[in-house]
């Protein structure tokens, strides 16, 4: 579920990235706001659970693979949706940084479709409701056989499952939108969205088990959370435009600025073709295969079928070729290099010791 | 275990080894973050074909790794598994995309191919500059870089709280692990019921626990704000550094190395 950076355009990111901090300084202000009992202690320490939650795998029954949880609808079931975003938003960061899972640029997006998707829009549509019915009947049957955990179970399945199914359907709009991946949008979705309904049932299934242990044996921890009290809505309405407008405009920069320049293939096409411009030659691409599915990403290039013996062509395909195993070169000669600078440094440090 | 166990240390050695790695060149941690960012995102915008202008950032990522000392194993090592869905969604490309873009006597690369590596070599570099800004600055630093890029204190506050305690509750939990398994369960991995039961119970002292921090932050005088030593002003080598950087992302990007040295001659 955590997006690369590797699969993210740079426009796209960038409005991943402004608008979770939209979300971020929103529910700082919110929680800043509503006095409820939640407490920055009791984020932060919930936010390290969740951590040393995911560490340890269950075994799915049925399969033989095991899976972790994501947490996001037990921190928002224990926390509430605003200060539950928050907590995993800072979980994401720390397995960015820490741990490689995903990236620094795509930390937006990230933010957005794991905690966002779930906290923010799959909580509080079903099982914020759901809670707060449990909650009143609750505080009228005291006694513990008399608590009924069906519809609980039910509902955390069905949140998991809406939250992780959201946010696979954002990461196939951003790959798509990035034009990275040339898998067809139905496909790609099908695929994203029948993967995510087995983690979000596993998901669901795990969280569900945790909640109802909890109901069970220790009440109060789901029970006492007051109702969040709403502030005013307007304050941040103000921050909430000022972000979208921010993202649609540095997006639309970048995206003008990144389709301008020619990239690197494209130059050295280019470049012959202008040699062969001034040679007065008939125009003829570097392609000499019978490839029929030309590109609308390249219009300006058309494809005939020459034959491959034409001289024009492979001097072409020369100057591509001489370029990219140019590059590729000096990428293994660094990687060599590197290499045997660290075996050095390491014999240096294991002789010291 | 021995998966918690390396996690355990690998957290506790973030901060000791940053002060060896890159603490020394007294660079303020809000102006790496700042690189960082721009320094990949100007690789974004190059298109996904364009592998030739994407190598040069690959190359200076790993002269920076000889720098800050994080050997090349280690990246790897950490990256086996996470670049999985990257490999899985450019695998595709190869497949779907066979619009032919260089031609070699007959052997054609197609687009999808260039796309394929690219795709892995975006994923390598960004993986990897992450990983310098971490190790290199340290976590604690970092936040405070954070705090100085105007990020709203509340999640600079969680961010230290979850790193704080994060060892706290791997211990706990190894504690836990290791009990059920002398108690003869014998297995590595755990159905769900018995995995919620031992989850839950640590979800539940650490509720406890947390309570009881918050009461004694509230009694040392806690509003809101974790207060730090901020020692980190930003300094005159801070604009040299993000100037620097910048010219260098600037020819990066719009000189692109390999263009640049193919017009010399």
């Amino acid at each position: 579920m955590h997006m690369s950076d590797a699969l993210l355009s740079a426009p796209v990111a960038i409005i991943g990235d402004i608008a979770a901090a939209g979300l971020i300084s929103v529910a700082a202000y919110r929680i800043r706001k509503s006095h409820t009992h939640v407490n920055a202690a009791l984020m932060g320490v919930l936010g390290a659970f969740v951590f040393a939650a995911q560490m340890i795998n269950f075994t799915i029954p049925g399969t033989g693979s095991s899976g972790h949880i994501v947490g996001g609808v037990l921190l928002a079931s224990l926390l509430g949706a605003w200060p539950a975003f928050l907590t995993l938003t800072s979980v994401i960061i720390i397995q960015a940084l820490l741990f490689a899972d995903g990236g620094i640029l795509a930390l937006g997006w990230n933010i957005i479709n794991m905690a966002g998707m779930t906290c923010l829009v799959a909580y509080p549509l079903i099982m914020q409701p759901f809670l707060r019915r449990y909650r009143s009947r609750y505080i009228e049957t005291d006694s513990v056989s008399k608590r009924p955990v069906g519809g609980m179970i039910f509902f955390t399945i069905i949140t998991c499952l809406i939250g992780l199914e959201l946010g696979a359907f954002c990461v196939t709009l951003e790959t798509l939108s990035s034009g990275i991946t040339s898998l067809p949008f139905g496909k790609f979705l099908l695929f994203m969205i029948s993967i995510h309904a087995l983690i979000g049932i596993g998901e669901g299934v795990a969280t569900a088990a945790i909640l109802v242990f909890i109901f069970r044996y220790k009440p109060e921890i789901l029970m006492q959370r007051e109702v969040e009290k709403e502030s005013s809505g307007r304050s941040y309405k103000k921050l909430i435009w000022t972000f979208a407008i921010l993202a649609l405009v540095v997006g639309g920069v970048l995206s003008w600025f990144a389709s301008s320049n020619p990239d690197g293939l494209e130059w050295s096409i280019e470049k012959t073709e202008v040699a062969e411009a001034e040679k007065e030659q008939p125009r003829i691409n570097i392609i000499t295969e019978n490839f029929q599915n030309i590109t609308s990403i390249f219009p300006d290039y058309q494809v005939n079928n020459t034959d491959e013996s034409s001289p024009v062509s492979s001097e072409r395909a020369q100057t591509s070729i001489a370029g990219v195993s140019g590059a590729i070169f000096v990428l293994i000669l660094t990687v060599i290099i590197t290499l045997i600078i660290n075996r050095k440094k390491k014999k240096q440090s294991a002789r010291q010791n | 275990m021995e998966n918690l166990d390396r996690v355990i240390s690998e957290i506790r050695g973030i901060e000791t080894d940053a002060i060896d790695r890159g603490s020394r060149y007294r660079i303020n941690p809000a102006s790496r973050i700042i690189v960082c960012f721009l320094f990949l995102l100007s690789m974004l915008t190059f298109s996904v074909f364009n592998i030739i202008d994407t190598i040069p950032y690959a190359i200076i990522v790993i002269l920076l790794t000889l720098l800050v000392n994080i050997p090349l194993s280690y990246i790897f090592r950490k990256t086996k598994y996470l670049l999985l869905f990257v490999f899985f969604i450019a695998a595709f490309n190869p497949l779907l995309d066979r619009r032919p873009a260089i031609n070699i006597n007959g052997f054609i690369i197609s687009y999808g191919w260039l796309s394929f590596f690219t795709i892995i070599l975006r994923g390598y570099i960004s993986v990897t500059a992450a990983m310098i800004l971490i190790l290199s600055s340290g976590f604690i630093p970092l936040c405070r870089g954070m705090e100085k890029l105007k990020i709203p204190k509340l999640l600079v506050t969680q961010l230290l709280f979850v790193y704080r305690y994060i060892i706290v509750l791997l211990e706990e939990l190894a504690q836990i692990i290791n009990s059920v398994k002398a108690r003869g369960y014998g297995k590595n991995k755990f159905p769900v019921k018995l995995w919620s039961v031992f989850i839950a119970q640590l979800l539940i002292k650490t509720y406890s626990r947390a309570e009881m921090i918050n009461y004694s932050m509230i009694a040392r005088g806690y509003d809101g704000d974790i207060k730090t030593f901020s020692e980190n002003k930003w300094q005159r080598s801070d604009t040299v550094f993000c100037i620097v950087s910048i010219l260098i992302i600037g020819f990066l990007r719009f000189f692109r190395p390999f263009v640049f040295i193919n017009n010399m001659f």
